[in-house]
């Protein structure tokens, strides 16, 4: 079951750590759980600054529902001119999907961004992938999530620290952390 | 004037591709529809099936006018189709600089009845790497000129 959080006020400290998994996905809870302790601490640097983030993340939260919402009724809408042109369909089961990955990477983007946060441009792709794009101004990261096998393509560059590119296929599962993990490191 | 036959067209070598030539493409609508509101290119432009099997068509501007390539699609309005464009010698730099497996292959179709001497391929996308290639090169894509989405305007 996906946990929502519609009141930021009911937001504890350790409901932000907590958020990063989903009750079901037991890989996830143990790759997270390392993770976990480094967001408590930054947010205990930056007491004052919790409050703001909370409002940020809801915010974000609210306006991703809705950019895949539009984004959804948009490739709805002209269905038919995109299986005219022989794309493959876009599945239920992507849209979800993608809707998940971006949720779980908004909080360690907020935590590490700020007030800079962005959210992704959602395009979707004519073999039935959605490509999720950040681009901030400090890197740009490129997840292409794909029907093939439960993979997820990742590619990313930092403009601060060209040495920490990255670039693989992972699980799905995987590529959230390996995303994180990676934002970590370079913001 | 009689028409070139199109057995005689042989492919030619990548040093023909002149660094002021163009590579064009068509994107239809329901690509970049979703590009707003600034209707830049965007990675996703890259993938289709044929890409990581054949390679990416294109069409050389040595033989080709932008408005030929639209015009070689179904309902070729610029409500449906816009031209996009790669200079060659920015793309031959770029895959040079990043160390990118991609060639540009000249490949004329040769039967009708859709002959066509323009038509090249940019191939060595592979299931592993077209999502690092896509990031590394989309910015190199712009449109054509007056062959973009109307809605720019």
């Amino acid at each position: 079951m996906i946990r929502r959080y519609s009141n930021p006020e009911d937001w504890s400290k350790a409901e932000i750590g907590r958020s990063f998994w989903f009750d079901e996905d037991k890989l996830l809870q143990k790759k997270f759980s390392k993770l976990a302790p480094y967001t408590e601490s930054k947010l205990d640097i930056f007491p004052y600054k919790k409050e703001k983030m909370q409002n940020k993340l809801n915010d974000l939260r609210i306006s991703i529902e809705e950019e895949i919402g539009r984004t959804y009724e948009r490739y709805k809408d002209s269905k038919n001119d995109w299986i005219e042109n022989g794309y493959r369909e876009i599945t239920k089961n992507i849209w979800n999907k993608t809707n998940y990955f971006i949720k779980k990477l908004l909080i360690p983007i907020v935590i590490f961004r700020q007030e800079k946060t962005k959210n992704p441009e959602i395009l979707p792709c004519s073999d039935g992938s959605i490509d999720l794009l950040w681009n901030d101004g400090d890197f740009e990261l490129l997840i292409n999530i794909s029907q093939e096998n439960n993979k997820v393509q990742i590619s990313g560059e930092s403009y601060k620290f060209p040495e920490e590119d990255i670039e693989g296929t992972f699980n799905y599962n995987l590529a959230i952390t390996v995303c994180i993990e990676w934002l970590k490191k370079i913001l | 004037m009689a028409e070139e036959d199109s057995i005689t067209w042989e492919a030619e070598p990548i040093q023909n591709f002149l660094d002021n030539h163009l590579l064009f493409r068509a994107i239809p609508k329901v690509i970049w529809e979703h590009w707003a509101p600034d209707y830049q290119i965007k990675p996703n432009f890259f993938i289709t099936e044929n890409a990581l099997k054949d390679g990416l068509s294109m069409d050389w501007s040595k033989y080709s006018r932008s408005i030929d390539t639209l015009n070689r699609r179904n309902n070729p309005t610029l409500d449906n189709w816009c031209v996009s464009q790669i200079k060659v010698g920015s793309f031959k730099n770029t895959i040079q600089e990043k160390n990118l497996p991609l060639t540009i292959e000249h490949k004329p179709k040769k039967d009708p009845p859709k002959k066509n001497r323009a038509h090249t391929l940019i191939t060595g996308f592979t299931i592993r790497n077209t999502t690092d290639i896509r990031r590394k090169i989309y910015k190199l894509v712009e449109w054509v000129p007056k062959m973009k989405p109307l809605l720019i305007e």
